[in-house]
C-alpha cells in the first residue's frame, strides 16, 4: 500500500488518505483481507497527527470499506457494498457539492460533463487493461 | 478443489512402516495395563511409574506428529526446488520415528521380561533407525523431480513506478508500506507466550525464579506478535517486527546501488524463515519464495521477502532513480 501526502493540495490530509486507499482498492492493488498499517504507525511514518489517520480510518470503516479491530491492524473488508441506496444518496450529495463548486468556479455544464466522461473512460480503460492481463 | 502434492508420499514409507510395526507388536504382545515403571535413571533403575499404554500412546502421537511435520517440510522443499536436489530434511521422520520405535520395542521387551533394570536397547534402536534412514536415503534418491510453475504471475508495475516517480518529483511525502503476517506467526507468538505465562503462574509457589524467567521470556515473545513490516520513504527502507515495530533493518535510499526481484527457497537457501544469513546476504521474510534483493554501495546484500515483490521492486526503483545513483535492471 502506498500513501502520498501533497502539502500543496487544498484537500485535507485525511481526505487524501481516504481517496488513495479507495483508489488502490479500485485498481486492485489493495485486495479484500489485505492489512493496513495501524493508526499510530501510519501517523508515525507519514509524520502527521494520529487524529488525522484515525479520522480517515473511521470514515473508511463507516463506509464499510475497512474493518477496524481492537489490538489488530485494519483490514480491507471482504464485503464492500456496491449497490446500496445509501451509497447512491451519499454520492448524489457529493456530486451536488462538486457541481456547485464547479459552476461557481466558472465551468460550463459541457466542461463538467467532459470531466466526468473522461474520468469514467479512464476507469473503463484501466478495467479493460486489467481484465486483458 | 483438489490440491495435488508435488512430492510423492511414498518417501515417508519407512517411518510409517516402522510405526505400523510397533502398533502390530503392541497388539500382539499386549503390555500390562496396570501401573508400571515408565521412567528410569542413568543406571536403568525405575524412578517414575505410570501407565504403559500412556507411554506408548505418547510415542505413537510423537511419531505421527513428526511424519506430519516431515510431510509439510518435504512438500515445501519440492515446491521450491528448480532442479532435483537431495533433501536431507526428508530423513527427519525416518530417523526420529525409527528411534522412537526402536526405544519402544526395547521397553516392550523390558515389560514382558520383567527385568529389574531397563538397559537402553542400543542395538534395536541402531538397527531400526539405521534401516529406516537408509531406505529413506534410497527413496529420496528415487524421488522424481516435478516442476512446479509459479502460482503468482509477475505483475506489470511500470505504471506504478512512473506514478511514484512523478509524485516524488512533485515533492509529495510518499510512503510505501507492506506487511507479512502469516497465520503461523500469529499463532506462534500468542500460544507460546500463553503457555509460558501459565507455567510462570503455576510455578510461583514452588520456584519463583522460574516464574520470573518464564514471565520475561513469555513477554519478550509476545512483542513479536504482529509480523513483519516493510516501509519505504524518501530517506530509508525500513524493516520492522512485532507489535512495537522493533526496527531490524534500516538502509538509507542513497546507499542503495541495485534493486531487483529475487527468487529463493526458504529451506534450501536460508534453512528457514525469519531473519537469516546465508553467507552472501541477510534475509528478512516470514513466508513466500520471492522478494527484493538490495545491493548497497558497499556491496552488502539484503533480501526483503514480500507478498508483492514486483510492487516493492517498482517502488524501490522509483525511489532509487529519483536519487540518481542506481544501476537499475
Amino acid at each position: 500500500m502506498w500513501i502520498s501526502i501533497d502539502a500543496q493540495n487544498s484537500r485535507p490530509i485525511y481526505l487524501q488518505i481516504i481517496y488513495q486507499i479507495k483508489q488502490q482498492i479500485r485498481q486492485g492493488t489493495l485486495k479484500p483481507g489485505d492489512e493496513l498499517p495501524s493508526v499510530r504507525e501510519l501517523a508515525q511514518i507519514l509524520g502527521v497527527n494520529m487524529h488525522t489517520t484515525r479520522g480517515a480510518y473511521l470514515k473508511l470503516e463507516k463506509q464499510k470499506i475497512i474493518n477496524l479491530r481492537p489490538g489488530r491492524r485494519a483490514v480491507i473488508n471482504r464485503f464492500i457494498l456496491s449497490d446500496s441506496k445509501k451509497i447512491q444518496e451519499d454520492l448524489k450529495e457529493h456530486f451536488q457539492e462538486l457541481v456547485t463548486d464547479a459552476l461557481l468556479a466558472g465551468l460550463s455544464e459541457a466542461n463538467i460533463r467532459q470531466i466526468v466522461d473522461s474520468e469514467l473512460e479512464q476507469i473503463q480503460d484501466k478495467g479493460g487493461n486489467q481484465s486483458k492481463k | 478443489m483438489k490440491t495435488k502434492l508435488t512430492h510423492p508420499l511414498w518417501t515417508h514409507l519407512p517411518a510409517v512402516a516402522a510405526l505400523v510395526f510397533l502398533v502390530v507388536r503392541l497388539i500382539m504382545t499386549n503390555p500390562p495395563s496396570g501401573t508400571v515403571a515408565v521412567h528410569f535413571n542413568s543406571q536403568g533403575l525405575p524412578n517414575g511409574y505410570g501407565s504403559a499404554w500412556s507411554s506408548f500412546g505418547l510415542t505413537i502421537g510423537l511419531a505421527v506428529l513428526f511424519i506430519s511435520i516431515s510431510t509439510i517440510i518435504d512438500e515445501v522443499w519440492a515446491r521450491e526446488e528448480k532442479k532435483k536436489t537431495f533433501n536431507w530434511l526428508s530423513l527427519l521422520d525416518n530417523v526420529v520415528v525409527g528411534f522412537l520405535v526402536g526405544t519402544s520395542l526395547g521397553y516392550l521387551n523390558y515389560l514382558n521380561n520383567g527385568a529389574a533394570t531397563f538397559l537402553f536397547p542400543w542395538r534395536i534402536v541402531l538397527f531400526i533407525t539405521g534401516g529406516t534412514a537408509l531406505i529413506g536415503v534410497l527413496l529420496e534418491l528415487l524421488r522424481p523431480y516435478k516442476s512446479n510453475p509459479r502460482l503468482v504471475a509477475e505483475t506489470d508495475t511500470t505504471a506504478l513506478e512512473k506514478e511514484v516517480e512523478q509524485r516524488l518529483k512533485h515533492g509529495e511525502n510518499f510512503i510505501y508500506w507492506q506487511s507479512q503476517n502469516p497465520v503461523y506467526f500469529s499463532i506462534l507468538f500468542t500460544v507460546v507466550p500463553i503457555i509460558f505465562l501459565v507455567i510462570a503462574i503455576s510455578a510461583w509457589s514452588q520456584t519463583p525464579w522460574i516464574t520470573v524467567l518464564f514471565l520475561i521470556i513469555g513477554t519478550a515473545l509476545m512483542i513479536f506478535y504482529g509480523g513483519m513490516r516493510t516501509v519505504v520513504n524518501r530517506e530509508y527502507l525500513t524493516v520492522c517486527y512485532g507489535m512495537l515495530g522493533i526496527r531490524v533493518l534500516r538502509i538509507p535510499i542513497t546507499n542503495i546501488k541495485e534493486v531487483k526481484v529475487h527468487e529463493f527457497s526458504a529451506l534450501r537457501d536460508f534453512g528457514g524463515m525469519g531473519i537469516r544469513f546465508n553467507g552472501q546476504m541477510k534475509a528478512y521474510f516470514l513466508r513466500g519464495s520471492r522478494g527484493v534483493k538490495i545491493t548497497t554501495l558497499n556491496e552488502k546484500q539484503y533480501l526483503i521477502g514480500s507478498d508483492h515483490p514486483d510492487e516493492l521492486n517498482a517502488v524501490m526503483k522509483a525511489f532509487v532513480q529519483t536519487k540518481g545513483n542506481s544501476v537499475l535492471k
